[in-house]
């Protein structure tokens, strides 16, 4: 190699001056915009405490699920970020309410939709192999949630949606009459790497329980969510897929 | 829109990218080898400038700076995304080709390209600062925040990864 192709190569990639601007200067809003969210947040978390301190004492039973939500969907409550809900639990929930638990190769289609605030990707499933519930047909499309929203990321949300590098997923098939959202059947997704499911803080799975060990591969994201680094701070579990099969066999017998 | 108020005879930001960001948007394309790459490092280099700009426009050479506030965000974007970039697996071939045709520049072009994904992000940075903006050992290393050592080292494996000719190398050293 001679100077003038390095120079050549070094030289092609030049950023747009234009481009460089219009994302300074959006990213700027944002991070002012996330900064009165921040403060905006905390005072109502503030408030919300100090409320609940004062009505405690006449507080009836807690009523975890907004009705209509099955419980199984991953919370992404601004407060909480994930729910503690264990995964065999995640999955008597889904089966009891009509949801599919699956196996599949997902690819995203490039189409989105906008349900309640959030931006949907669509995801085209191909093969599938149901492990309970209604049998999903290899070529189905469902819908992922991002953690943005039409005006940008929804903050303190979940991490995401994650799966595995080759598309090898595990998921929860919502039918969209279960979720409440306009768009269709709503995925809960889980990477698959191996012989194992990767659970972690993107879609809120809770592997407490569960035979697992720490998993340090590559796993695929929507482009720009960040997913992966935000859950690898919590950690990545990896499970057997067989662990998961008969927790998904033994939820289908008592739905 | 003026991103400070200005003090009396201070440049402003405004100013600053006038004269500067040509060049840096350059500067960010040769280290991060992709364009939009280079667009998301460069505007994110300039949110932590514009957060500091009163302290930096009394710097000596803010530019200099700037740049090294350009190689950090480099550096730390590209560990963060190392573990979820595909790398190819494919062997990149050897730059000697005989007989050179009309699509030989093209080839060789891409060749290089591969070449430079190669390099480690503190080699590519130091090559970007030694090629592209004739910089010193010294200020290699300001920039990269180590020794003028270490930048000598990772000239030296850079190039051999590169497979610079004796001439190019002469330029320089």
């Amino acid at each position: 190699m001679d100077r003038e192709q390095l120079m050549a190569a070094l030289a092609q990639h030049d950023a747009d001056p234009g481009a460089v601007m219009a994302a300074f200067h959006a990213k700027r809003r944002r991070r002012a915009r996330n900064r009165s969210l921040a403060v905006c947040g905390g005072l109502a978390a503030v408030g919300i405490v100090a409320a609940t301190a004062v009505l405690q004492p006449w507080a009836s039973a807690p009523s975890p699920t907004p009705a209509g939500r099955p419980s199984g969907l991953p919370n992404s409550s601004p407060a909480s970020g994930c729910a503690s809900v264990p995964l065999p639990e995640t999955l008597a929930t889904a089966r009891q309410s009509g949801a599919s638990v699956i196996v599949a190769v997902g690819s995203l289609t490039g189409k989105t939709a906008v349900s309640d605030g959030q931006v949907y990707y669509q995801m085209l499933l191909r093969p599938v192999r149901t492990l309970s519930g209604p049998p999903i047909a290899s070529g189905s499309t469902g819908w992922i949630g991002s953690t943005r929203g039409p005006a940008g990321p929804i903050p303190s949300a979940d991490a995401g949606a994650l799966w595995g590098a080759d598309g090898r997923l595990f998921a929860i098939a919502w039918p969209a009459r279960l979720t409440g959202t306009t768009v269709g059947p709503v995925l809960h997704v889980a990477p698959v790497a191996g012989s194992r499911v990767i659970l972690s803080s993107a879609g809120c799975w809770d592997s407490t329980g569960l035979p697992s060990r720490p998993y340090h591969g590559r796993l695929a994201e929507i482009p720009g969510s960040k997913s992966y680094m935000r859950a690898a701070a919590g950690g990545f579990h990896a499970v057997p897929l067989t662990t998961i099969e008969q927790l998904a066999s033994s939820a289908a017998r008592h739905a | 829109m003026a991103f400070t108020d200005p003090k009396d005879g201070a440049m402003t930001l405004d100013d600053f990218l006038r004269a500067e960001l040509s060049a840096l948007t350059r500067f960010s394309g040769a280290l991060a080898g992709d364009r939009h790459l280079a667009e998301d490092i460069l505007s994110d280099a300039l949110l932590k400038v514009a957060a500091q700009w009163r302290r930096i426009s009394a710097l000596d050479d803010p530019a200099a700076y700037v740049r090294r506030v350009v190689v950090t965000t480099y550096l730390s974007d590209r560990r963060k995304t190392q573990r979820r970039q595909t790398v190819p697996a494919a062997d990149v071939p050897s730059l000697e080709r005989p007989g050179p045709d009309a699509s030989a520049a093209v080839i060789a072009r891409d060749e290089v390209t591969g070449l430079l994904a190669q390099l480690p992000g503190q080699q590519r940075a130091a090559i970007v600062l030694r090629y592209l903006l004739d910089e010193t050992d010294e200020h290699i290393a300001q920039a990269l925040g180590c020794s003028p050592g270490t930048v000598r080292s990772h000239l030296f494996h850079a190039r051999a990864t590169l497979r610079l000719t004796a001439s190019a190398r002469a330029d320089k050293e």
